[in-house]
């Protein structure tokens, strides 16, 4: 996990002060995000689940915004708060009560005042929480998280009780049945909200937070003021969760005590669980992963989702304590290697997670396969075989196939690419774009595609990554060498 | 410009190719139904049995040539985790990705109420089936949603329907803290006080879902010393219930008065420690209630061997409420909605368990309920009622007036 | 009147003590469990469901032969409880406390789904033991027998076991040690692992216990779990996290405010303890009864 921390403070370190915002690479990168998903709906408008993606990408959102939010108090500030869905609660009910009770009120009054709330229930909160630490922040933040929920529930008068508000008028623009409006109302607050955040985390408060998470004594020692740097910390996070619950409420134009319950704090730290604590996108990624897991899930095996989200938590905390985000970002990395032995161990280090990648993927798909389709062993049952599509074969041979043929080749590439061939470097890329066709032709569920996309995301970030280039196209020889040394 | 032109060629193209196969596959589409259940947790006691109840009733449909002419019915069955907003994430889920004609569902009232308001949104048609509020039907109801059930109203005037016979004058109430008690106890207590002169109210008491000890209430209640207490307490809460009140001697002194206490989710577990003489309410009682004994008995045996017990009565009104569908859809010529709605409404139904009616104003189903005397039968391990008082739907639903007003008032409360 | 207030007051008083017995025997594991290994375990919960539902098997199995079941449920949930810490929570000791708690968290998950798939999703229930479904009267007023002769005795051995066990033993003593200060035990020559299995194992027996006795006054159904954790989290906190002392305190208070708080103003009785909760970590952190922790200042 140290190499992981390492790593994120060197992109932090890539933005640098006094670096104006528009050379911020991020900036950018937030901007063409933005841009591309602006415009998903259009795209695909025509497909036959259309409504249901972008019902999905509005949910993912806005639990990023709120999963991102979260970690800056659990990743950056090393506050684990298990009650930070009591804001969540707060800004759908702030919203929802303004919306429901005043008729004169303004929808976009309602929304700014939902965060308004938020950080001023995280300040009050936040005052009697942040001198704890650890175990006793958490079992405090639980404790307040489930007031909040019990006034929720008990206020039949004011909160609607546990039916919660329902029906709160929102503009007819957002009933919109293609649901594309909302989307992309939300996919602006949610974007601008996370660059939001991610400036805050890089800007000499974030800096300070982090200092104060690594050492608190030294932090107070050197003339920090600890306890307010935590209390605007928690504001913050209180304010952005108060933003995504009212925007979760108008998603659903109703509001229940249960989005405050204790039970939805699990989720988030789920989510930046499994996308990567100490890395800024991680819950972004963990958020996506986990809903699309719940939706593979709860579609077809409710009896079994628990079991299978325990099962997976498991396998995050033994296998991946970094989350996945960090798993990719993690670099075996020594100041005194020269440019030769840094690839070398680069690529050792590549090799080494794409088989991580390869067998994840295949256990996936492996594991959904009889799930879904439990007696096709041989050939498809739910088919009419046909030797050339592969959709038809059974488990077994599909499995066998996809283990022999896949292996093979990716042993080959990753051979071509620990010696620098330039032509490898390209054929992987391919071969990971292909295997991720091969799996939306397959059908394979969604936490399954998002899986095989990581990897091929991973490959690209690896071997197009400055230094990597060069050592693709400049020094090979200089590289080859060392590289050969080392394996030696 | 050139992007839609492109698009609106590319990705139709693409989605041909992909979707061919499958739809060429498939002979003739089935009419899908979204079953919308709490599958996890406590509520998954109820729940599991109705799903059973939903797919006896399917295969049998099936195999008789399904509805609209041959098509087939098929479930997709989806957990809420008895949170009102995964119910409508799911809801919305079942609609556009699964692409469901309608949805049947829900447990608990706080959920059918929310999940009710995305149907009318939504414009699909929401078959409640196991939550019992009055209020998804009268004040929030609208019409994209038909309950076939009884709703709390119906269970809570039975009980004071039953009451007002006999003397009981000092009442206490004790119900779960959320949107079902508050309701029921409501109910029945409105009703009681127009059937009955004189009656009294001593005090309520609103332990929380899930509460394990239940002493304090007991002995609060019965330093009050009232005739008879009203509760509405169901599951597992009502098996602790009575376990703990017993053991105070507690239904020796007062007259205990429980809703869904007859129903074989409580009578089976607690078996002889249910005491003798507790007013229960229920809505099916497997060999005795139904109208039709040929093919009830068919069912009982058919769902004993999938299930391994006894039909409940959520067991059955999943089973009975997929052929009052089926019968609507031929009726409708159709499994659109707005149809299903339309041919629904105002129509009379042949079910198991009574000839019933979907009352037109509401959606409310009018299934006949009722409240019976616990005593122990010579021949079942559990025990079984007596005495019973039967209420056809008609008699104990709020009237058309009534329900109108309601609606009114509601309306004029959330502006 | 006098009279009449008095015999209220007494009966709400016992029912007080029902209710903390109660909770005190579930509770009491968690918090040695934390004492020792630093693990706020979530999954104490599912050891409690456990025991209940052994106990229903148990019960089941020999017709109605109640009295073994207490030691057998609590013992098959100790295998459990050991096979958990060995397995699951062993490699982590070292990892951030974050993980382990998430790691309980994952098992309460597990757990639950697999208490579904052996049982089935139904109510069940176990019945009282011959000869205490009855009353006894105590000065006038009724109580239930098996309360007054199983519930309370078994929680108030439980109180005086864990007393003896930890300052009358050797082995105990060397857990209290690891209470105060678990780095220090190490270096002392104790072996750690083996103390941490044992003090896992004991906390799993206890939290089998609390659903062994507790089994025949409700229902048992999957997701008790999850109701009985959060009641059990406010008692330990508000005792002070693993102290034994405090939990028992915590229970006491737990128990009778909720037994008067419904005489008095029934609708607020379950905010009352959150409230009071939250009052207690603000002004004392580490509980009425912890010790002073790290962090509490």
């Amino acid at each position: 996990m140290a190499t992981s921390q390492d790593s994120l403070q060197d992109t932090a370190g890539a933005v640098g002060k006094g670096q104006s915002a528009f050379r911020d690479p991020v900036l950018w990168g937030f901007l063409v995000a933005l841009v591309l998903f602006f415009w998903t709906p259009e795209l695909i408008i025509y497909m036959e689940w259309a409504d249901f993606w972008i019902i999905f990408l509005t949910e993912a959102f806005i639990w990023s915004l709120f999963a991102v939010a979260f970690n800056l108090l659990m990743g950056y500030g090393g506050l684990i708060s298990f009650g930070q869905a009591a804001y969540l609660g707060i800004g759908g009910y702030t919203a929802g009560l303004l919306l429901k009770y005043l008729v004169w009120m303004n929808f976009y009054v309602a929304l700014v005042a939902a965060p308004i709330g938020g950080a001023l229930a995280a300040l009050v909160i936040g005052y009697f929480c942040i001198r704890r630490t650890h175990i006793y922040f958490a079992i405090l933040t639980l404790a307040f998280g489930h007031i909040v929920y019990l006034i929720a529930f008990k206020w039949y008068d004011f909160t609607g009780g546990d039916n919660g508000l329902i029906g709160i008028p929102v503009p007819e623009w957002i009933k919109d049945p293609t649901f594309v409006s909302y989307y992309k109302f939300v996919l602006v607050i949610c974007m601008v909200s996370i660059y939001l955040l991610w400036r805050i985390v890089n800007s000499p408060f974030g800096k300070t937070l982090t200092a104060i998470r690594e050492n608190e004594v030294r932090a107070d020692f050197v003339g920090i003021n600890v306890q307010r740097h935590k209390l605007y910390a928690f504001m913050i996070a209180g304010a952005f969760s108060a933003l995504a619950g009212a925007l979760i409420m108008i998603n659903e134009r109703s509001v229940y005590p249960d989005l405050a319950h204790w039970t939805q704090s699990t989720q988030v730290l789920l989510m930046s669980l499994l996308g990567g604590v100490y890395t800024f996108f991680g819950p972004v990624v963990g958020a996506f992963l986990l809903l699309t897991m719940d939706a593979d899930i709860t579609q077809n095996y409710p009896e079994i989702w628990q079991l299978f989200l325990g099962g997976t938590l498991v396998l995050i905390l033994f296998a991946l304590p970094g989350g996945i985000v960090g798993f990719i970002q993690e670099r075996d990395e020594n100041a005194a290697d020269d440019m030769a032995t840094r690839m070398a161990k680069l690529m050792a280090q590549f090799s080494r997670k794409s088989w991580y990648f390869f067998g994840g993927a295949v256990s996936f798909t492996v594991f959904f396969s009889i799930l879904q389709t439990p007696d096709s062993w041989w050939i498809s049952e739910d088919w009419d075989f046909e030797l050339l599509s592969l959709i038809t074969w059974g488990i077994l041979p599909r499995t066998i196939l996809q283990l022999v043929v896949g292996a093979a080749i990716l042993w080959w590439l990753l051979r071509g690419i620990q010696s620098f061939q330039a032509m490898h470097r390209w054929l992987l890329l391919a071969f990971t774009v292909l295997s991720l066709a091969l799996h939306i032709y397959l059908e394979t569920p969604l936490s399954g595609l998002l899986l095989v996309f990581l990897w091929a995301v991973y490959s690209f970030y690896c071997l197009f990554e400055p230094d990597t280039r060069q050592a693709f196209s400049g020094g090979i020889e200089v590289v080859k060498d060392a590289a050969q040394e080392a394996a030696e | 410009m050139r992007r839609r032109t492109f698009s609106k060629i590319l990705v139709p193209a693409i989605a041909l190719a992909l979707m061919a196969t499958p739809a060429m596959a498939a002979k003739k589409k089935p009419v899908k139904i979204g079953l919308l259940y709490a599958l996890s947790g406590l509520a998954a006691v109820y729940t599991k049995g109705t799903v059973i109840g939903h797919q006896i009733a399917a295969e049998e449909i099936n195999a008789a040539g399904g509805v609209l002419g041959g098509r087939k019915i098929k479930f997709v069955t989806r957990d809420n985790k008895l949170k009102p907003g995964i119910a409508v994430k799911e809801f919305r889920r079942l609609v556009t990705r699964d692409k469901v004609d309608f949805v049947m569902g829900v447990i608990s009232s706080g959920i059918a109420l929310a999940v009710s308001q995305v149907a009318k949104e939504m414009k699909v048609l929401f078959v409640d089936t196991i939550a019992q509020t009055a209020a998804l039907t009268g004040e929030q109801g609208h019409n994209y949603v038909i309950r076939t059930n009884t709703n709390s109203t119906v269970i809570g005037r039975t009980a004071a329907l039953a009451a007002s016979r006999q003397d009981w004058k000092k009442y206490y109430f004790i119900g779960p803290d959320y949107e079902w008690g508050h309701r029921v106890n409501a109910d029945f207590w409105d009703f009681l006080r127009v059937k009955k002169q004189g009656v009294e109210k001593l005090g309520d008491l609103w332990p929380k879902l899930g509460e394990r000890d239940y002493s304090a209430h007991i002995t609060a209640m019965l330093n009050a010393k009232p005739d008879a207490v009203f509760s509405s307490l169901w599951g597992g809460d009502l098996i602790a219930f009575i376990k703990q009140a017993s053991a105070y001697g507690f239904f020796d002194k007062i007259q205990y008065i429980s809703t869904g206490g007859g129903d074989l989710d409580i009578l089976k577990p607690l078996g002889k420690e249910m005491p003798d003489g507790v007013m229960a309410t229920y809505l099916y009682a497997f060999d005795t209630s139904p109208v039709k004994q040929a093919e009830n008995k068919k069912f009982i045996a058919e769902f004993k061997k999938r299930a391994g017990y006894i039909p409940k009565s959520g067991d059955i009104i999943g089973y009975v409420s997929t052929y009052m569908l089926a019968e609507a859809m031929n009726k409708a010529g159709s499994a659109d909605s707005d149809a299903i709605v339309k041919a629904m409404r105002g129509s009379k139904f042949a079910t198991i368990l009574g000839d019933i009616e979907v009352r037109k104003i509401d959606g409310q189903a009018t299934f006949a309920y009722h409240a019976g005397f616990t005593y122990t039968h010579p021949k079942y391990p559990f025990k079984r009622l007596k005495d019973v008082t039967r209420a056809e739907g008609l008699e104990v639903l709020r009237t058309d007036a009534e329900v109108e007003k309601a609606r009114m008032e509601y309306k004029k409360k959330g502006s | 009147m006098v009279d009449f207030f008095t015999n209220v007051f007494f009966v709400q008083l016992v029912n007080g003590l029902f209710i903390a017995a109660g909770i005190y025997l579930v509770a009491s594991g968690l918090s040695l469990v934390f004492g020792v290994l630093g693990i706020l375990n979530f999954a104490h919960g599912s050891f409690y469901m456990y025991g209940a539902f052994f106990v229903f098997t148990y019960v089941g199995f020999t017709a109605g032969d109640f009295w073994p079941a207490l030691f057998i449920a609590p013992m098959v949930v100790v295998i459990l409880g050991v096979v958990m810490e060995v397995v699951f929570l062993r490699p982590i000791y070292k990892a951030d406390p974050l993980y382990q708690l998430l790691l309980t968290y994952a098992m309460v998950l597990i757990f639950g789904d697999l208490v579904k798939i052996l049982y089935g999703a139904e109510n069940l229930s176990v019945a009282r033991p011959e000869g205490f479904e009855g009353t006894v009267t105590i000065a006038g007023s009724l109580f239930p027998s098996y309360q007054i002769f199983v519930l309370l005795p078994a929680g108030f051995l439980t109180v005086l076991g864990l007393y003896l066990f930890l300052n009358r033993t050797n082995v105990g003593r060397t857990v209290r040690a690891a209470t105060q200060d678990r780095e220090m035990i190490g270096a002392l020559g104790v072996n750690v692992r083996l103390l941490y299995t044992g003090v896992f194992a004991i906390g799993a027996f206890l939290g089998g216990l609390g659903g062994a006795v507790l089994a025949p006054m409700g229902a048992l159904y999957p997701g008790m779990d999850f109701d009985v954790i959060i009641e059990v989290f406010l008692v330990v906190v508000l005792g002070g996290l693993g102290s034994m002392a405090g939990t028992a305190l915590g229970a006491l208070i737990y128990g009778e405010l909720k037994s008067f708080g419904i005489l008095w103003v029934p609708e607020l009785e379950s905010v009352f303890i959150y409230v009071l909760m939250a009052v207690v970590l603000v002004a004392r952190p580490q509980g009425l009864l912890g010790k002073k922790v790290e962090g509490g200042h």
